[in-house]
């Protein structure tokens, strides 16, 4: 589903951060990536959703097909176009095998768009189902279904949970759903509920990490992108957090975890890779990986 | 202006007006974390234009009705906001996309507040008398339930709405926000809009009952008092805002009253005192919040 | 003194012979009537730059209120004086002492006496003014920080610019002088200025120096270093403040000025001074000093330059703010300070350039060869008006086209000549004026 190419990042003109990274993560996978400070994990995660600047030849193609529900559909269409696509083919699977193919015949199928208008869209799906995601600006990255939640969690102190947690639906305008996912969110995590009317900076550590996972997946995410959520938690709350986690991956979501907590992460995920002064120097499933000799003598304490 | 509490009036209905003012520097600043020393022009401007338009339109079928006056506002507000927006996306933007230090971002606050004046300067260097559309009566009430009116819908718009929600966001943490699908330069444009209406809305009620006014009117006449009074409230803090533009009304309007023991001269030195006094003791304002800068 | 023995000879030499030219303008000034004022305006603007340099530019704190600093100097030296020939009258009786000051205003001539007067008044008020540069400086600057701390000096300023306003005493509306009754030389200025340059360069480059470096740096590390912060912030605008008062002082000797003049607009008059030059480059404010001076008193009066530049300085400073924050936000300088070492490679032989290794017209070396030999030239003869400024634009012409080389080492040499010629053009307009406003009167 996201496929990262050649991935080089420079600081200051000088000072190289990544090198070349190539990375793959395939849908509904959990892949971490480990590796010690300044190995540049960090640098990764916000160098795909543009938060820093990438040098000239790096790829990161997020692949979206087969993603063919009808809030994609909603999402590039607008909700009046939509409908009227829908109605003309009745399933949004059928919408999206339209909007592919290359040609589109002279007779116009649907009632109600122009042809002009049927281009359009269906250039934009196009440019849609594989994106460059180097090349979509900071604040545009959530809408295509790419969530970050950055490191040190960096919830909105002064705003109340309940705040962070619609602005982590933002972009989204259905407002009968996004009250049907909070309630879902405070199910999940009651704690945040009790807190719900609380100063968000007002919470510990760990509750933080919660409202920041949760604020992410508000927006309903494609691809959750999770950085050092262990960082400076008590060791209960990691596990709680690792389990969250988990959860979250067990129910469908994509997610890609940058961790120092090597040995949790890889209890967890399904592919990890290893970072080591802005190079990948070793891929594979997470249970060889915690296997290795290497890896433990260097990140497990072997 | 003799007694005490004829000054105590005259001090609310200037108060309500640099609070209006005030409103504008705090917002800014807490969304940018920049004083916009411009915003003092905007003032200027917003004057100078109702001005204009109200002397053409005197002469008109409009007269000195209340559309004059309303028709002037708007095209004040509409101007003011306008060269906000582009004061904020030549001036400020680049810098803030260089990452340039907040001195950096002062110091050419300070270079376009000039630059307007300069310019004013030279269009109308003579004093100019606004046309009285209201005596000072009315106009005490009508800047007291303005102020009030728009001091409750900015609370609103901030708290209960999505944008206004997204602007105090923005103010926490631009990175986060950028992650939430905020277009942060959208919000502070927007915030740069808001400040400038509210600017000209408070000039124009300064105004309204005949003041006399030169180009200074915005650096000098008003000047630093609004920014004193946001600061003092707690910059970032809307009702401190208010109560801020309040206390310096206040202040200011007594001094008056007591001129012939001369205290009035002695308004600076009383004000700035107070200020220095207050941000000695409480370095963040009256109702601001203690930032603790985490090593 | 450190400094002393970290310039290099080169440097040293340089640096007195510029002193010496200044010094002998200064002397010959006398025989005309602008130079001297513009002259004193650039010592002592240079002095009070530095001084706000020392708190920005080097300690990194930024204060937008030296114009109450330098009031307080003003006003201080003006009261002094006003006493101490108050307390000669009544000494020496008030004839001798008449006698003495109209002596020392006439013809420009300052007697010894009058030098005495000045430098201990000037003395006095500048540690006046850092005794209340301390107290200010140890109640602000622990708290505050950044554009609150701006402000908040700015208010304190306005409060003393207030206060001086309400006393006659102190100024009232139109101020205070003492200009009629003795006035100081440029050369006074000059040696002021020497000195300050002295005493800050040790400063600076004592402990207390390094302390306030650190702290623009990083306020926590230097902190965590051992360094003391609050104290040398307290001491830095102290030191500054002595330095403002010292202006100010001077300022008394040469012109009249109301207390108003002293408030936002001073400030930010220096402000602009010091971010042109460069924060936390001394040189630069300097350079930057007799730019605005040369620029006000000089460039505004000139009959061919439109009346809009003196009427709306504002804009004009307003602009050249923006494009310095927009375009060059460290100034002209920098946080380098001017060397010589600029002057010695314009005039250092460029490595020999084969005329067969060109792959292109040996036209352009010529140029460039001949660009660089008639700068030399134009700017020995500079003063002789036809000659002196054909060459230079025969080196101006043939700099630009051997510009178009591709050969970087051509390309150098013809840069220089064509610098050369420019800055030759420059210092025959320049000379050519200053040789006649001496010569004439």
């Amino acid at each position: 589903m996201l496929e990262v190419k050649n991935l080089s990042v420079t600081y200051n003109g000088n000072i190289k951060a990544l090198k070349e990274v190539n990375i793959n993560v395939n849908k509904g996978e959990l892949v971490v990536l480990i590796g010690a400070n300044g190995a540049g994990k960090t640098t990764l995660l916000k160098a795909l959703t543009g938060l820093v600047k990438v040098d000239s030849g790096s790829f990161a193609n997020l692949d979206l097909t087969g993603l063919t529900d009808k809030r994609t559909l909603n999402r590039f269409c607008g909700q009046k176009d939509t409908d009227k696509l829908l109605a003309a083919f009745e399933t949004s699977e059928a919408v999206f095998d339209f909007l592919q193919r290359a040609e589109i015949d002279q007779c116009n199928p649907v009632k109600g768009i122009s042809f002009d208008k049927l281009k359009r869209l269906q250039s934009r799906y196009q440019k849609y189902v594989t994106a460059n995601l180097l090349r979509v600006p900071a604040h545009e990255a959530i809408m295509y279904g790419v969530a970050h939640v950055p490191e040190g969690r960096q919830v909105f102190a002064n705003l109340t949970v309940q705040e962070n947690l619609e602005m982590g639906a933002y972009r989204r305008h259905n407002a009968i759903k996004i009250k049907q996912d909070l309630k879902e969110v405070f199910e999940r995590f009651p704690r945040l509920e009790e807190r719900r009317k609380q100063k968000a900076g007002t919470l510990s550590g760990g509750e933080q990490q919660m409202l920041a996972m949760a604020r992410a997946m508000m927006s309903k995410p494609k691809i959750l992108l999770l950085d050092e959520p262990s960082m400076g938690l008590s060791p209960i709350f990691v596990n709680e957090i690792f389990d969250i986690i988990k959860s979250l991956h067990e129910s469908g979501i994509t997610i890609l975890l940058v961790e120092q907590n090597a040995k949790a992460a890889l209890s967890i995920a399904d592919r990890a890779y290893v970072l080591e002064t802005g190079k990948v120097v070793l891929e594979g499933n997470a249970n060889d990986l915690l296997n290795d000799e290497n890896v433990k003598k260097a990140y497990l304490g072997a | 202006m003799n007694t005490l509490l004829e000054g105590l009036k005259q001090g609310l209905e200037l108060g309500s007006i640099f609070a209006l003012m005030a409103l504008g520097y705090s917002m800014v600043y807490g969304i940018v974390k920049m004083i916009n020393f411009a915003h003092s022009e905007f003032i200027t401007i917003g004057g100078f234009l109702a001005y204009f338009i109200t002397e053409s339109l005197l002469t008109s079928t409009l007269g000195s009705s209340v559309w004059n006056l309303l028709i002037a506002l708007v095209a004040a507000i509409i101007v003011c906001v306008v060269v906000a927006i582009i004061t904020e996306r030549f001036a400020y933007r680049p810098l803030r996309k260089k990452g340039s230090s907040r001195i950096t971002a002062l110091i050419t606050a300070i270079g376009v507040s000039y630059i307007f004046s300069g310019i004013m300067n030279a269009i109308e260097p003579e004093q100019l008398q606004f046309h009285k559309f209201v005596d000072k009566n009315t106009s005490f009430y009508i800047a007291i339930i303005t102020t009030a009116v728009l001091l409750a819908a900015l609370t609103f718009f901030v708290k209960k709405t999505k944008i206004g929600i997204a602007m105090r966001a923005v103010s926490e943490n631009e990175q986060a926000a950028k992650l939430m699908g905020i277009n942060n330069n959208f919000i502070i444009s927007l915030t740069f809009m808001i400040g400038s209406a509210l600017a000209a809305i408070g000039v124009v009620i300064y105004l309204l009952d005949g003041e006399c006014f030169t180009f200074e009117i915005g650096s000098v006449t008003i000047g630093l008092y609004p920014f004193v009074a946001a600061v003092i409230g707690g910059i970032g803090s809307l009702p401190g805002a208010v109560i801020g533009g309040f206390l310096i009304g206040i202040i200011r309007a007594i001094t008056q009253v007591y001129s012939n023991i001369g205290l009035s001269s002695w308004v600076d030195t009383i004000i700035y005192g107070i200020f220095v006094i207050i941000l000695l003791f409480k370095p963040s304002g009256l109702l601001g919040k203690d930032v603790r800068e985490k090593v | 003194m450190i400094w002393f023995k970290r310039m290099n000879k080169r440097n040293l030499i340089s640096t007195v012979v510029g002193v010496l030219v200044l010094t002998l303008i200064s002397v010959f000034s006398t025989k005309s009537f602008e130079l001297p004022k513009i002259l004193n305006l650039i010592f002592i603007y240079s002095i009070a730059a530095l001084a706000l340099n020392i708190v920005c530019g080097c300690l990194g704190e930024f204060v937008l209120g030296h114009g109450g600093f330098i009031l307080i100097g003003y006003t201080t030296a003006v009261l002094l004086m006003q006493q101490l020939s108050k307390l000669f009258t009544k000494s020496m009786g008030k004839v001798y002492f008449k006698e003495m000051l109209v002596y020392v205003v006439r013809g420009g001539e300052l007697h010894p006496m009058g030098y005495v007067f000045i430098i201990l008044t000037v003395i006095i008020a500048a540690l006046i003014t850092a005794v209340i540069g301390f107290v200010v400086g140890l109640i602000a600057l622990g708290r505050l920080k950044g554009d609150y701390l701006a402000i908040v000096t700015l208010g304190i300023s306005l409060i003393f610019v207030n206060i001086c306003k309400n006393f006659d005493k102190l100024g009232g509306g139109t101020g205070i002088s003492i200009t009629t009754t003795i006035s100081s030389t440029p050369l006074l200025n000059l040696g002021f200025l020497v000195a300050c340059l002295i005493l800050i360069l040790t400063f600076m480059g004592s402990r207390f120096g390094r302390n306030i470096l650190a702290c623009r740096d990083d306020n926590i590390a230097a902190e965590a270093c051992g360094v003391p912060v609050n104290k040398t912030k307290v001491i830095a605008f102290t030191f500054s403040s002595l330095l403002a008062g010292i202006g100010g002082a001077l300022l008394a000797f040469v012109q009249p000025q109301a207390p108003t003049a002293f408030g936002q607009d001073m400030s930010i008059l220096f402000l602009i001074i010091i971010v042109l030059g460069g924060l936390g480059s001394l040189t630069g404010s300097i350079i930057a000093a007799i730019l605005i001076v040369l620029y006000e008193n000089w460039f505004c009066v000139q009959s061919w330059v439109p009346d809009f530049f003196a009427n709306n300085p504002k804009i004009i400073y307003g602009i050249i703010l923006v494009l310095i924050m927009l375009f060059r936000s460290s100034g002209i300088l920098g946080k380098n300070e001017f060397t010589w070492n600029w002057f010695y490679k314009m005039f250092k032989k460029e490595k020999k350039v084969e005329v067969s290794q060109l792959n292109e017209s040996p036209v352009f070396y010529k140029f460039a060869k001949l660009s660089k030999i008639f700068g030399i030239i134009a700017l020995c003869l500079c003063y002789i008006p036809l000659i002196g400024e054909s060459l230079a634009v025969a080196g101006i012409v043939f700099g630009s086209i051997g510009k178009k080389s591709s050969n970087e080492t051509v390309r150098r040499v013809a840069s220089k000549g064509l610098t050369l010629s420019v800055i030759s053009v420059i210092i025959s307009y320049i000379v050519v004026d200053i040789l006649v406003i001496i010569l004439m009167q």
